[in-house]
């Protein structure tokens, strides 16, 4: 849809303010209630979903020109969605659509900022959005006996993603995650060099064209690959694989999307793990967006809005609106859960209404000090909990927070979902 | 109409940069138009969705740079109007654009005095906050209308104070103790104990009340300067320190405490819940007492328009509903809540009304109980079409609220049936204030569609229809009692008819702020030609 | 023409008063405000008079100084501060204009007082609210006029209570009605659709009331006011809670004030609480020497559908409250039956008003603070007796929770022999000591009286810029009892 489409949508915004928060109802202490942290950390409305909306009404009616406050405006944004859950909690509006949007016309329009375009040419170049070299994508496996799907066939293709591939830290992990699947006798196998980014996070950064790209790309390929099921550690990828594929007509028929931990989850149940070792810790979990609210499944709807009761806005077709609250919440905490002596204590702002990381919407890549102020904020709500390490189920999550925690001193650990459950399993493995 | 877009000289731009910073201060032009566009701004401008555009938008950290700020404006001829959290149009709407004081850093609770059961805040502490906070000690804060994200400040000092717990909180325009104020000239006025160096506990005297120039029985709506401490009186609660709450999006509850219960009641008679209300309230038994409208009682349960379509298809509310309200009992001991539900199904009894199962299941109970905690469900029901108007209103008994509902909404039912509002019956708010010793709110509730021209242009005609039906039956001053003002309209219209208070607030007006310098467009301008 | 001829072709002659006997009657009251004689006294007995008189002041610059209330004064601000004042003594316009049982609002004209008020009241099974044993003569509009506290502070939601709308007529001349009788249209337009006048603030954006309100008449002259008055219980239950402690008390009376339970809630020491019992010195001693030091004044109505029940709980909910901090309640005190004490702390007093019974004379010291802080004012407040050598024992006490229990109205009432004059100095030395040390102490002054003017605008030099602002628009010749408060 265009920015045009959500005109009608834009004029009934009312200024409340509600997207700066979480839903009032779940509101637990004044400290903690704040979810967007544009709003927070800018101050000035239009840093707020109901601001953005204010500011493309604006554009939309020819009062405005292009200007480099605009962009901060529009781009000071990690897209998570948090304003959307809240927002959608009283009203039938589309925040989180409309600054997509927003982003799609400047982008279209050229108004980009030069530290995207250094990644979405690298993407372009490179098939990845971390500035590397495809030839180096497969390298986090090299050693690993894992089948590689382009020359093989599988069932279950295991997506590393592009934060994954390129940075080193989070290699381990990758490698476990892939062991462990295969030592619970899955059929498991990578594209290696060969896999390229979901084009998730291009989107959301306004890049609409990437996006089909590589979602046209990666149904060939995982079709020629024969699998059956797409597994990551990547939420974005999750996202994108999930939702945004099926958003642009792309849905991956006879392909089950999973995330790695539903995976686990699913294998916890069957009895093909077990967890044995005790992981003595107590933990606090952080929702990444990309597999909580905004992995909420894509509802398709095609009608006309009308009205009854002269003014009441009404739907032909009945539209369901996406609000959140479908996307992947319960499994990561069960898995946290089932770790022997491990504990999960809950901070105030999870699931739907969880704090951004602060990575997001390409805030790490254009605004890097924006982004570890809200994962410093996010930490220090994690801290508050009593917990001695924080989980994620997300690469780029845990890679902003271990960042704030350097930038900042805070005495706590990023755990990642994956690396728990191999603490656990009764071999070590490494 | 078009925008315009005045700039603030140079010389006065740094001015007011020096004051707050260069990081809290802009004229950049999309922030400005996010301060320019507010909901009702289609009435004012003839359909137009934004004002013209603001001069600057300013952020002040502190008493110092506000005033500082402010002495600023009174040198350089530049207009300034403060607001908290921007959600009203009266925060925003103008004639020409203004220096926008966006008070959202003035943030604290700076002292809940659980004794003597008040608070001290600034402008940015919204309504929910307060209310997590002081049930912590026992306390509450008033609920208004406009819903947990309202200013305590702007509600109590500035603006209106209208809500369904007025009943045993009293309205918010009586609960202001100690003030501080930045007078529109840049001086400092303390009221009450605060000025004498007593403390926040009283805001009248010594001798007359100044607190009688700071609001009425509605506020100045930024245009007499800014407030920017202020001591608010707190009632008892006596529930737990925190309120439990459950849900995924979008049902989100909070959890009934063991020292609350909720009810619909209904009544098959506006008469039968007229005096069902005075009763109930005479008895000083209700925690919060409201009356809602068919629709309004829908959409409080509805989490979505689609659920709120079919409840509202099924017929049950227009069938039964009636004359319907929310009925919040609260009680320190069990003995206490056993007598005040007696007594209040005594008075329905005496007044035939009921509680209908149909409209009091859980789920119903707690989003009574949300509603008048932390006013969830507010701008939900409110701003079901993205356009509201809330005129006329009636304050004072009951029987005058009554009248105004009825006049009010045969007005309002007519122009309905042109299918350019919402066409819900009757969505007249009504609540007893202060255990019913100073009447009761009325306001009669339109929904419309901001997109739809027509139906903005008759929303404006049909506002001056029944605010001169207040006028002609001599009912009450329209626009609820200028809250709702704009450019003087409502001071012109009902001024001569009701003592030329209008006469007075204009010397009031000029005595308190001699350069004019308080954008006053929701107050009364005595620049006007 | 002389001033007084005009006056009389306005009243008629016989409500026009010159003699040297009353303008000496009206020259002094039982303050120390020094002796200033009026010019003459008037007595208008309608609006349309009292219009036309203020108009006639501002042609002829004469000062007004409006009384309402019979004698006795005792405050000095119904005396002239200024020579060549015309008292306007507004007694003879004592209409009870209308009583509205359902909305619980009469409307009354100044020369109406309690007695008279509740009489009239008792035939709709209503009552007012009074303060403490008002004087007889005591105007009920004055009473509230002057922000004199109520004894019921859970009915007391803000510092203007029971006072609603008024009619004034500006030091300017013009006339105005506060709140919803504002209009649109005549009273009579309003009643008759429904309108009670039971909305004091506005209208619109300014609160008129509360610029007139302990404004001793520098504002303007109230004609009538519409005030709340309350249900007449079907039952009641009454309590004297004795003790030594008065913290405990103190503990007890925020609890019950934080649990909304009961109606009046008065704290006097033992000296008071003798005084307004007794009719004499001799007895009130006798009195006092059984009581215990504080006396909490508690009672229950039972008003509304279940009387008997609403009594019930909340009396089973005070006494275990009192039981808590080691209180028992009783009917009874020192022979002192606690029925006939509410009656009679509730009820008009005199003559002779109580507080003179003991020595002829009585000096009051009052102001706002709050109930947890009031031990402090005591303390000091005997402190200064003691220095000057006043007996403790004489000082009247008295403590009146208001505004739902945010404050505490703090009197100290100390008994003097008007004819000694070593008694009425120490008396006044006590004034001029304890007034500094209590405004130092956070004591606030709300109703700053005579001397404690100065005392207390000294504190708060904007609040009086802004007053002369106020008072500028609706006195602009300064006609209102000049020398009052800060002008």
């Amino acid at each position: 849809m265009s920015l045009e489409a959500y005109e009608q949508l834009m004029m009934r915004d009312n200024r409340c303010g509600y997207c700066k928060v979480v839903p009032h109802a779940m509101t637990k202490s004044i400290e903690h209630e704040w979810v967007c942290p544009s709003a927070k950390r800018f101050n000035f409305h239009a840093f707020s979903a109901g601001g953005r909306t204010i500011v493309a009404l604006s554009l939309l009616r020819g009062r405005l020109d292009y200007t480099d406050g605009l962009l901060d405006i529009v781009y000071k944004c990690q897209m998570d969605g948090g304003c959307d859950v809240s927002c959608k909690v009283n009203r039938d509006l589309e925040p989180y659509e409309v600054m997509l949007e927003l982003r799609t016309k400047l982008v279209e329009d050229g108004q980009v900022l030069p530290e995207h375009m250094m990644h979405i040419d690298g993407l372009r170049k490179e098939d990845n959005m971390m500035l590397g070299k495809k030839t180096d994508r497969g390298k986090w496996a090299e050693g690993l006996d894992v089948k590689i799907l382009t020359r093989e066939k599988a069932d279950v293709l295991y997506h590393a993603g592009c934060r994954t591939c390129y940075d080193e830290s989070h290699w381990p992990t990758a490698r476990r995650a892939v062991t462990l699947l295969r030592d619970a006798g899955i059929d498991v196998g990578i594209m290696g060099n060969e896999e390229t980014c979901c084009g998730g996070r291009a989107y959301e950064w306004g890049y609409q064209a990437e996006l089909k790209k590589y979602a046209e790309h990666n149904t060939e390929a995982w079709k020629s690959a024969g699998v059956k099921q797409v597994v990551t550690s990547c939420a974005c990828g999750y996202q994108a694989f999930k939702v945004l594929y099926d958003k642009i007509g792309l849905r991956q028929e006879g392909i089950e999307v999973l995330h790695i931990s539903q995976y686990i989850e699913r294998l916890l149940q069957d009895g093909k793990l077990k967890l044995k070792n005790k992981v003595p810790m107590k933990l606090t979990y952080h929702d990444p967006c990309h597999l909580g609210r905004l992995a909420e499944p894509w509802v398709h709807w095609e009608g006309k809005e009308v009205k009854i009761l002269g003014q009441f806005i009404s739907y032909d077709p009945p539209k369901e609106f996406r609000r959140g609250a479908k996307g992947v919440y319960e499994t990561p905490r069960n898995i946290i859960k089932a770790l022997p002596g491990a504990s999960l204590v809950e901070m105030d702002r999870i699931k739907e209404y969880a704090l951004c990381c602060g990575a997001g919407g390409g805030v790490k890549e254009a605004y890097g000090d924006f982004a570890l102020w809200t994962a410093d904020a996010r930490l220090r709500e994690a801290k508050s909990t009593g917990a001695e390490a924080i989980a994620t189920a997300c690469p780029h999550c845990a890679h902003n927070l271990e960042d704030a925690i350097k930038e900042y001193g805070h005495d706590l650990k990023v755990c990642n979902i994956v690396d728990l459950v191999d603490e656990a399993l009764q071999v070590r493995r490494r | 109409m078009p925008f315009e877009a005045e700039t603030l000289k140079p010389e006065a731009y740094r001015a007011l940069e020096d004051i707050v910073g260069e990081e809290y201060i802009s004229q950049e032009p999309a922030i400005l138009d996010s301060y320019s566009f507010v909901w009702g701004n289609e009435l004012i401008y003839d359909g137009e969705k934004f004002s013209p555009r603001q001069l600057a938008v300013v952020l002040p950290g502190s008493t110092e740079e506000v005033q500082a700020l402010v002495r600023v404006c009174n040198r350089h001829g530049i207009k300034f109007r403060p607001h908290a959290s921007g959600f009203e149009i009266t925060a925003l709407a103008a004639p020409k654009g203004f220096l926008a004081m966006d008070l959202r850093r003035l943030n604290r609770i700076l002292e809940i005095d659980k004794t003597n059961m008040y608070a001290v805040v600034e402008p940015g502490v919204m309504q929910r906050e307060l209310m997590m906070e002081a049930i912590k000690h026992g306390l509450r804060p008033n609920g208004f209308g406009a819903g947990g994200s309202a200013s305590i400040i702007a509600t109590s000092c500035c603006h209106a104070g209208v809500g369904a717990t007025n009943v045993s909180c009293g309205h918010g325009g009586i609960l202001a103790l100690g003030v501080e104020w930045v007078l529109p000239d840049g001086e400092i006025l303390r009221l009450g104990t605060l000025g004498s160096g007593c403390g926040w506990f009283n805001g009248d005297g010594p001798g007359p009340s100044l607190r009688g120039v700071m609001r009425g029985y509605t506020g100045p709506n930024g245009g007499l300067g800014v407030i920017t401490k202020a001591a608010v009186r707190l009632a008892p609660w006596y529930g737990p320190a925190k309120v439990e709450s459950r849900g995924s999006a979008p049902n989100f509850e909070l959890m009934i405490p063991d020292s609350i219960k909720t009810f619909t009641l209904t009544w098959d008679s506006n008469d039968g819940l007229i005096e069902g209300f005075r009763l109930i309230a005479e008895e000083g038994i209700a925690h919060a007492l409201g009356r809602r409208g068919p629709f309004t009682a829908a959409a409080g349960v509805a989490a979505t328009s689609e659920e709120l379509e079919k409840i509202w298809n099924s017929g049950l509310y227009q069938k039964k509903f009636g004359e319907g309200a929310v009925c919040v009992l609260e009680a320190a001991s069990p003995a206490e809540m056993e007598y005040k539900e007696k007594v209040m199904r005594k008075v329905l009894e005496e007044t035939g009304g009921h509680i209908d199962p149909e409209f009091n299941d859980v789920k119903q109970a707690n989003s009574r109980f949300g509603y008048a905690f932390i006013g969830i469900g507010c701008v939900k029901s409110v701003f079901r079409s993205g356009g509201f108007m809330s005129t006329p209103s009636g304050d004072d008994s009951l029987d005058l609220g009554s009248r105004v509902k009825r006049i009010g909404t045969e007005i309002r039912n007519r122009v309905a049936k042109e299918g350019v509002i919402l066409d819900d019956g009757d969505s007249t708010f009504v609540t007893p204030m202060n255990d019913g010793s100073m009447g009761a709110h009325t306001e009669v509730v339109t929904r419309y569609d901001p997109n739809d021209t027509k139906a903005v242009k008759r929303v404006i005609e049909m506002v001056h229809e029944m605010n001169q039906a207040m006028l002609d039956h001599k009912l009450a001053i329209g626009g609820m009692e200028t809250t709702f003002v704009y450019d003087n309209d409502m001071h012109d219209m009902f001024g001569p008819a009701c003592m030329n208070y209008d006469r007075w607030m204009k010397k009031i007006k000029a005595a308190f702020d001699p350069n004019n310098a308080g954008e006053s467009s929701f107050y009364i301008r005595t620049d006007k030609e | 023409m002389a001033l007084e001829d005009t006056l009389r072709q306005i009243t008629g002659a016989d409500r026009v008063f010159d003699s040297p006997e009353v303008l000496e009657a009206y020259s002094r009251d039982n303050s120390f405000a020094p002796r200033i004689r009026p010019r003459c006294i008037v007595k208008p007995i309608s609006t349309r008079e009292v219009q036309q008189i203020v108009g006639l002041a501002n042609d002829t610059g004469t000062p007004l100084v409006p009384v309402s209330s019979g004698p006795f004064h005792s405050r000095g601000d119904t005396v002239p501060s200024i020579g060549g004042a015309v008292i306007v003594d507004l007694n003879s316009m004592n209409r009870i204009i209308r009583i509205d049982s359902k909305n619980k609002v009469a409307l009354v004209e100044p020369g109406v007082t309690f007695g008279r008020l509740a009489e009239a009241l008792k035939k709709e099974g209503l009552a007012p609210y009074t303060p403490l044993a008002p004087n007889s003569s005591k105007s009920v509009l004055t009473s509230y006029l002057e922000r004199e506290p109520i004894t019921i502070p859970r009915d007391h939601w803000e510092t203007q209570d029971p006072l609603i709308c008024t009619e004034v007529v500006y030091g300017s001349g013009d006339l105005f009605r506060t709140g919803s009788a504002a209009g649109p249209g005549t009273m009579e337009e309003q009643w008759e659709v429904g309108r009670a006048m039971v909305r004091g603030m506005g209208p619109a954006q300014t609160d008129f009331a509360k610029l007139t309100q302990a404004a001793q008449g520098t504002m303007g002259i109230l004609t009538w006011a519409s005030v709340k008055v309350r249900r007449l219980p079907a039952i009641h239950k009454t309590y004297l809670v004795g003790s030594e402690d008065l913290s405990a008390l103190i503990r007890l009376v925020y609890r019950v004030l934080w649990k909304r339970i009961g109606n009046h809630v008065m704290l006097l020491n033992s000296h008071n609480l003798a005084s307004l019992l007794s009719p004499a010195d001799e007895e009130i001693r006798s009195i006092r020497a059984r009581l215990p030091a504080w006396v909490f004044v508690f009672s229950i109505e039972g008003t509304g559908l279940l009387p008997e029940e609403r009594v019930a709980w909340m009396d089973g909910a005070f006494v275990e409250e009192a039981r808590k901090y080691g209180l028992e309640p009783g009917s009874a005190i020192a022979g002192l039956e606690s029925d006939k004490v509410v009656e009679t702390l509730t009820s008009p007093s005199g003559p002779p008003y109580w507080k003179v019974r003991y020595r002829g004379g009585c000096h009051d010291i009052f102001f706002l603070t709050t109930l947890d802080k009031a031990p402090q004012f005591i303390d000091l407040l005997r402190k200064v007796a003691r220095s000057l050598k006043y007996p403790a024992v004489d000082v009247g006490i008295y403590l009146q929770p208001t505004i739902q229990g945010t404050n505490c109205h703090c009197e100290f009432n100390l008994p003097y022999n008007p004819q000694n004059s070593e008694e009425v100095e120490r008396v006044k030395a006590i004034d001029r000591q304890a007034v500094r040390l209590v405004v130092n102490m956070g004591g606030f002054f709300s109703r700053p009286y005579g001397a404690w003017a100065s005392v207390a605008f000294g504190r708060d030099p904007a609040s009086v810029v802004g007053l002369r602002k106020v008072k500028t628009i609706f006195d602009p010749n300064g006609v209102m009892n000049p020398g009052k408060l800060c002008f």
